[in-house]
């Protein structure tokens, strides 16, 4: 029974889908933990919002709040949409429309002048790829959930006026959920002839693979503000790099093919129903039983650098630019202890991501926020399959706060993401230029964001 | 006011940066156009062994390049291997086709139950020809429990989906039907009128096939094929040749072996000119009886034949020649009546039906009529592994050489192209 049809999806769902949970800003890495930050397309490292999202954004901005605590609960729901269509035949096949919530919790405390502390619990993915169990990418992917949940203590000191240091040390709760299909036409019937070769067509389903992951891994980042001037201030972030080992379960289940095998066939006597002769690989000694399953996979490190302009007193127009060293992922190596090893080739590229936003203070009470922002893609042109079919983006948000009262403000944004359109691949394909060669169709995506949250000072 | 429109202008912004316009879309690559038109962007073929490429008891992909299906795709400018596929059987075949089959020696040395299995799987399969295939099968394999061979193929070929199903998943644009060869076939070369498939079952089964084509929205453009007269192949011989051969005829004379005096014919088996009222040119002896009668004579036996109760006696002991592939029988004029009284039938409701659905109609007969002259009316035993049937036939006596297939696929984008309206090229 050949292996590597199962194997490859189960290595990179588990680590891909953690992987952009870690890197934040791409695949629907959420940014967005923060009506406010949300409504100015993710800007801030120069000049966090209040309420305690610079835990995120940049943990140096947790000191120097004017009141000696700060809160905020939220809630992201992210609406994406998606497609794949085939070259071939034209036809368009919709992932099926999810609506994730995203929940984020920040507190600080301001020691004193000079320092403060803070928690944060958020959750940067909320992410599930999700495909009809028809599609014809099912044997790479039909579903991909990704959880995370991240709590960052943090700690920051003014070490001048203008000048603000924080780290925040990241402890990584994430669980990873895939299923997908497996081709009776690709496995071995007979020493030197697959079940294709017997006439077993293209794309049939003889089992569903099911592999759940989790992993704890610990990380953390580290940032400082410089208020150049009053009007100019100077931000910067660093996250390190980490290495998530992912241990996980595979467990399996006959699809029913309802073929006979007729006459003639190498295997089994005439009239014998196909699934007798795999049946025994889901029990026993067979391959296809649960079983663990292991990847160590690398995190990249990335950099956000940013400027916050205030060209009036109630108006902040900031940018940022962000880099993740994504070339960390090339190679991922999975491990299950019954299918063996398997290598994945994923030759990701480093991403730049290019965030412009402004907040306007209309009146005392009522801030009005918008922006754009840009990235490029991280997956190549080989790399892209129904598991995570990412591409550059170019994103616009919108949002508002409202001082429901001197310690309370609401802040609301929307975003919509447009991906660009795709080429992709819904088979296995080997590594390099053959892969590009592989990609059969287009892939679409967008999504709206809404956020909502709360933020309080006292 | 200048602040305003300032601020709305700056918050309008980011919507309108959004637009999928900034971001570098790729783009989706649709097969192109094939030289023939749309009409055949996707061609689908339902067929015997005729559309699958068997020649010679066999089948590789040699003979499957030569199948009218393939040569008429080629024609509407698609490309066998990347916008059309064939269920490609690899090494010898599936069997191999014979070389001698008179001394059943098949292609490699193989036997006939070797198969060397399919090449590669296919993204989808275009020809769905499956050899042994009735009507009625072409909706379910397993609804004539027949031939296994049938189900054997369809499984190779098809996943064992049945031909209609497998079209139907690839929504074609253009589908040639041919069908009903073995609806007649087996009765012809087994001597059993009730292998016969009822005129009215047949009649359903392609009324179900065209309500399926129908149902694919707008419908696919269709050409259907006649049923050929069987009778007509030179895997029978009339039993007048056997009769002149022992005897001699104007234009035919008296030829050893068979003018040995072991050799006793019943008169019956005169040409109708010769002696009135004799059934020798509504009688039709099959190939393995031929071979065997001649296999008889030539080594100083006796043999018999009457063209009337198809009895007939040969040796078939050791060293004699006896092709395996078909029974020994006779056609008697009573079942060749009653063969072409069926093949009438069918071909009248398929052209009643390609009537009424606009298809093309396809007249294999008319093909086969025009090439009379080329279809040897006597197996030619002194050339077994080459022309032993002419050049049209393959080893077999029943299925076309590639000669034989240009025919047929001429035949197809004639009509195709006076139906429709299309300029398919001739088939080189």
């Amino acid at each position: 029974m050949r292996r590597n049809a199962v194997l490859g999806a189960g290595a990179t769902a588990v680590a891909l889908a953690f992987a952009f949970g870690e890197a934040r800003a791409q695949g629907y890495g959420v940014y967005e933990h923060d009506g406010c930050a949300m409504g100015r397309s993710g800007t801030g490292v120069a000049a966090p919002c209040s309420g305690g999202s610079a835990i995120y954004f940049n943990p140096a901005g947790i000191v120097g709040s004017s009141t000696r605590w700060n809160g905020q609960v939220g809630l992201t729901m992210i609406s994406p949409r998606g497609g794949f269509t085939s070259d071939a035949s034209g036809a368009t096949t919709d992932a099926t429309a999810n609506n994730i919530p995203v929940p984020t919790l920040f507190a600080t405390r301001q020691l004193s002048s000079r320092w403060a502390v803070g928690l944060g619990v958020f959750a940067p993915y909320g992410l599930i790829s999700e495909w009809p169990d028809t599609f014809e990418g099912r044997f790479l992917a039909y579903l991909a959930d990704l959880k995370a949940i991240y709590i960052q203590p943090t700690v920051a000191v003014k070490l001048r006026d203008n000048l603000r240091l924080g780290v925040g040390f990241q402890m990584v709760f994430a669980s990873v959920e895939l299923r997908q299909r497996v081709d009776l036409s690709a496995q071995t019937a007979a020493p030197g002839t697959t079940f294709g070769q017997l006439g077993i067509p293209l794309g049939t389903d003889f089992a569903d693979v099911h592999v759940e992951g989790s992993s704890r891994s610990a990380g953390g980042q580290v940032g400082m503000i410089w208020d150049a001037t009053p009007r100019i201030s100077l931000g910067a972030r660093y996250q390190f790099r980490q290495t998530a080992d992912i241990g996980g379960f595979a467990s399996f289940l006959q699809v029913p093919t309802g073929i006979v095998l007729p006459p003639g066939n190498p295997i089994a006597p005439a009239g014998t129903p196909l699934d007798s002769v795999v049946a025994p690989q889901f029990r026993g000694s067979g391959v296809l039983i649960s079983q663990r399953g292991f990847a160590r996979v690398p995190l990249p490190d990335q950099f956000v650098v940013g400027l916050a302009l205030r060209p009036r007193t109630n108006l902040t127009v900031l940018f940022d630019f962000q880099w993740v060293n994504w070339d960390r992922f090339e190679i991922l190596t999975l491990s299950f202890s019954r299918l063996g090893q398997r290598t994945q080739f994923e030759d990701y590229n480093e991403t730049h991501g290019y965030r412009l936003g402004f907040d306007w203070q209309a009146t005392n009470r009522l801030s009005l926020r918008g922006g754009t922002l840009y990235h490029t893609a991280a997956a190549p042109p080989q790399t892209v399959t129904p598991l995570l079919p990412e591409g550059e983006r170019h994103e616009g948000t919108l949002g508002l706060g409202y001082q429901l009262s001197s310690k309370l403000r609401l802040d609301l944004a929307y975003q919509r993401i447009e991906q660009q359109e795709r080429r992709g691949r819904v088979a296995d394909a080997p590594r390099g230029a053959a892969g590009v060669a592989a990609n059969s169709g287009l892939y679409t995506s967008t999504a709206n964001l809404f956020g909502a949250s709360l933020a309080f000072g006292f | 006011m200048m602040t305003r429109r300032i601020v709305l202008a700056v918050l309008a912004a980011p919507l309108l940066a959004a637009c999928s316009d900034f971001v570098d879309n790729e783009p989706l690559n649709p097969r192109p156009l094939p030289s023939g038109g749309a009409t055949f962007v996707t061609y689908a073929a339902i067929g015997t062994s005729i559309a699958a490429g068997i020649q010679s008891g066999g089948i590789n992909d040699s003979t499957q390049r030569d199948a009218y299906t393939y040569r008429l795709a080629q024609a509407m400018g698609l490309t066998p291997g990347v916008d059309w596929y064939y269920p490609s059987f690899r090494s010898f075949g599936c069997p191999g086709p014979f070389t001698n089959p008179l001394t059943n020696q098949r292609v490699g040395g193989g036997s006939a139950t070797f198969c060397g299995l399919r090449a590669q799987v296919t993204p989808w399969v275009n020809n769905t020809g499956i050899p042994f295939l009735r009507a009625a099968q072409a909706l379910d394999i397993t609804a004539v429990p027949f031939f296994t061979d049938t189900v054997k193929l369809a499984q190779f070929i098809t996943g064992s989906v049945s031909p209609v199903s497998a079209v139907m998943r690839l929504q074609p644009t253009f589908v040639t039907i041919e069908l009903g060869a073995n609806d007649v076939l087996h009765a012809a070369t087994r001597g059993d009128t009730t292998l016969l498939t009822p005129t009215a079952s047949f009649s359903a089964s392609l009324t179900a096939i065209a309500d399926s084509m129908d149902s694919l929205g707008s419908g696919p453009g269709v050409a259907i094929a006649s049923v050929p007269n069987v009778t007509l192949i030179p895997h029978l011989s009339r039993g007048l040749m056997l009769y002149c051969l022992r005897f001699g005829c104007p234009g035919i004379p008296a030829t050893p072996p068979y003018s040995s005096p072991n050799f006793l014919v019943n008169a019956n088996c005169a040409p109708n000119a010769v002696i009135a009222g004799s059934k020798g040119d509504s009688a039709f002896v099959a190939f393995p009886t031929t071979a065997g009668l001649t296999s008889t004579l030539a080594a100083g036996a006796a043999a018999t034949l009457d063209c009337v109760t198809g009895a007939v006696t040969i040796n078939v002991g050791a060293g004699f020649v006896v092709p395996t592939q078909f029974s020994v029988y006779v056609l008697t004029p009573r079942e060749y009546a009653a063969v072409v009284a069926r093949v009438t039938a069918l071909n009248a409701a398929i052209q009643t039906l390609a009537t009424a659905r606009n298809w093309a109609f396809v007249d294999l007969n008319a093909a086969l009529a025009a090439n009379a002259a080329q279809i040897p009316p006597f197996p030619s035993f002194t050339t077994p592994t080459t022309t032993l049937f002419g050049t049209l036939f393959s080893l077999d006596g029943v299925h076309p050489t590639r000669a034989g297939q240009r025919i047929l696929a001429q035949a197809f984008a004639t009509q195709i192209n006076a139906t429709f309206n299309v300029t398919l090229p001739a088939i080189p």
